[in-house]
């Protein structure tokens, strides 16, 4: 089960043309300016979900934080930063600690810094979570995203099998 | 300072001797701690990657791989003491380093300079790193790519092989045999793995 705020599937909003999100979908914004986030967060539809640490002009720090939540209506945060992870739900918003899942030893390193609940996991790319043992799994602290490089359909049901409480899909 | 002499005397064992080796049992014993050296010496790998170890102290190690007939090829930015510079670079040539891996362009143009093998980490976290991996690999030309994590490897084949003009070499998460032959099909040389049950054949 995803949690409030964390749709099962997400709409990678990359691109900035994304002209539809199924119902039920939230919309991920990343890799994008100040001003686009803004444009883009006021169109009607599912929970947004915002990769802080890629919006340009924003700064990864509290006041960021309180600005999507409060005035944005950001539900979700996700930043490499485990000191700002932490503190993000005073503001309102899960906040998933992003981790780069590239070889078995950087996600050791990652993980040590892992604030640990009520945090979740952002585990990039997205497609190696069906990939990893039971017990690399196990150390993702819940919910786990996976985010990146999901294109298939096989692929998005993979990850979800393999725990994944939300799931970014490419947009269309 | 060590000397190849065991490996290939008066040569420096070049792209065809490592991509050879490869041919011949594809694996690469990635060694991340001390007590994985012995084992990996002791296997069919014919490259022993070096990813965690003292690198102003990296002589001894790299005399011992090439005792055991085996290529160095030593991580740039993972070893410890070292910068990824061309000071870096020349420092692990002049321990004997017969390839050194970078993620970093002007670091891998370094190693060719310097006549060792280059190979530049192509790291697959998402698509846009994906596709300023690949221009960087376009650019600093090394001789061989490595892609992270190895185990996506046949699930993006699409984005990656019609691009790549070098050998690819896959690390990060393959576990078992299954796995490891799925990253060869998908066109991988070798697989790169600090996964025991891997370094020894035939599981190919």
């Amino acid at each position: 089960m995803s949690p409030p705020g964390l749709p099962a599937l997400l709409v990678d909003a990359g691109h900035l043309t994304v002209h539809a999100v199924p119902a039920g979908a939230g919309l991920l914004l990343h890799d994008l300016n100040l001003l686009d986030l803004v444009r883009l967060s006021a169109r009607p539809g599912g929970p947004l979900v915002v990769d802080v640490d890629s919006v340009e002009g924003l700064a990864a720090d509290e006041a960021a934080i309180e600005f999507l939540a409060v005035r944005l209506g950001v539900t979700v945060v996700i930043t490499r930063r485990p000191g700002l992870a932490a503190r993000a739900p005073e503001h309102g918003c899960l906040a998933l600690l992003h981790v780069h899942c590239l070889d078995s030893t950087g996600l050791d390193r990652a993980l040590a810094s892992h604030p640990g609940a009520p945090v979740g996991t952002a585990l990039s790319p997205g497609l190696i979570l069906a990939h990893l043992t039971r017990d690399e799994r196990r150390q993702l602290p819940p919910p786990v995203l996976a985010y990146g490089l999901v294109r298939r359909p096989e692929e998005r049901d993979a990850a979800l099998a393999a725990g994944a409480a939300s799931v970014v899909v490419a947009h269309s | 300072m060590s000397r190849r002499a065991e490996v290939a005397p008066g040569t420096r064992p070049g792209v065809d001797e490592l991509v050879g080796r490869f041919r011949q049992f594809p694996c690469g014993a990635a060694v991340k701690a001390n007590e994985q050296l012995d084992p990996a010496l002791a296997s069919s790998c014919g490259a022993i990657f070096v990813l965690r170890a003292n690198g102003l102290e990296l002589g001894p190690v790299v005399r011992r791989i090439h005792l055991a007939g085996k290529l160095a090829v030593v991580h740039l930015d993972l070893v410890d003491g070292l910068a990824a510079d061309h000071s870096g670079v020349r420092w692990l040539v002049r321990c004997g380093a017969d390839a050194i891996i970078s993620s970093h362009g002007q670091a891998v143009r370094a190693i060719r300079a310097e006549g060792v093998v280059a190979i530049q980490r192509l790291l697959c976290v998402n698509a846009v790193g994906i596709e300023l991996g690949l221009v960087a690999v376009a650019r600093s030309q090394p001789d061989i790519v490595e892609l992270l994590p190895g185990a996506i490897l046949p699930e993006v084949a699409d984005l990656v092989m019609s691009r790549l003009t070098v050998p690819l070499l896959a690390g990060g998460f393959i576990h078992d045999a299954a796995a490891a032959r799925g990253v060869l099909d998908a066109g991988a040389l070798a697989v790169t793995t600090s996964q025991r049950v891997l370094w020894d054949g035939p599981w190919s």
